[in-house]
């Protein structure tokens, strides 16, 4: 199989992950969410906010692990006000982001690939201009990086 | 409170939003309907996932509006989907990317854009916010209203 050049590939380390799940499709509540870590200075490294079903959306958020605490004492005294069925943390996450030049859809299907040989399940997969990320336990990151270097090939 | 300093606002209209939920042994597909869209050369504008309550993967993507009987009948046909629990398929949207190279290290932005386009009632569909952009999916009938919001809050230099 002919490997697909990329411009470059990037790993975060020393993330955490919040899924705030099953929040009401109200544009009102995902912005006080996020206005609310906004004022307290907690920079999110990422933001997937999509329907899951036909009335709610999932949001998941990361964070650098040091923040985590704060994050989630902030989200959870907005889940009784707004009908937020579940927050759900999780440590040691790691981000992954592959720089293509072009023909995105063969990307991100190789993208998917490579989590898929290396046995491991995306904790969520995010999009930006010029990256797919994906998000996943730190301690697979090694064996995701190995399965990427199978289909695609980083310059130099 | 200063404009977010921006290189560019891009727009891709005339979108069709997935919205595709699937068990694991459903999403072992997904790489090779994947790779059949790419093999139709029919582009991906947009994609995130994420595992919801259930442990089921969903997965929202955008393609051309034009590709899509094609790219519903791979979806379906390919992880033998029925019903809109499943699929569904929101018609008539725009993808709007917002690109700085450094948004990824200011706190807040995120949340300005949100608040502004709840300012003018714009619904969005889905979001996506990593290292140097924003990308949001909304109806193709609020674009005007959004584009008013992000020039309330947005500068772009050659603008």
């Amino acid at each position: 199989m002919k490997k697909i050049k990329v411009a470059g590939l990037r790993q975060v380390l020393n993330l955490s992950q919040i899924e705030v799940l099953s929040l009401p499709r109200r544009l009102e509540i995902m912005d006080e969410a996020l206005a609310l870590l906004a004022e307290n200075g907690i920079n999110l490294e990422f933001i997937v906010a999509h329907p899951h079903a036909r009335e709610t959306m999932d949001l998941v958020l990361g964070v650098q692990r040091n923040r985590i605490a704060a994050t989630l004492g902030l989200l959870q005294g907005l889940k009784g006000e707004f009908g937020i069925e579940e927050i759900r943390a999780r440590d040691e996450v790691g981000m992954v982001s592959l720089f293509p030049h072009g023909n995105r859809a063969a990307v991100i299907g190789h993208f998917f690939s490579a989590f898929q040989d290396a046995g491991v399940k995306p904790l969520a997969i995010t999009f930006s201009l010029s990256a797919i990320s994906g998000l996943t336990e730190e301690r697979f990151l090694p064996d995701i990086l190995r399965a990427l270097s199978e289909y695609f090939e980083l310059p130099g | 409170m200063a404009k977010i300093k921006l290189h560019n606002i891009l727009q891709v209209s005339d979108q069709a939003l997935f919205s595709i939920h699937m068990d694991s042994r459903r999403a072992e597909f997904l790489p090779s309907i994947l790779f059949a869209l790419s093999q139709e050369e029919m582009p991906i504008t947009f994609v995130v996932q994420s595992i919801g309550r259930d442990g089921t993967s969903a997965l929202s993507l955008t393609t051309a509006q034009q590709n899509l009987d094609w790219v519903r009948a791979a979806f379906q046909e390919g992880l033998d989907l029925q019903g809109p629990t499943f699929l569904n398929i929101r018609q008539d949207v725009v993808l709007i990317t917002i690109y700085g190279p450094h948004l990824g290290e200011i706190p807040g932005v995120a949340s300005r854009i949100f608040a502004a386009l709840v300012d003018e009632g714009v619904e969005v569909l889905a979001h996506s916010s990593s290292i140097n952009s924003s990308l949001i999916v909304i109806p193709q009938n609020s674009l005007a209203k959004a584009q008013r919001a992000l020039d309330r809050i947005c500068e772009i230099p050659s603008k």
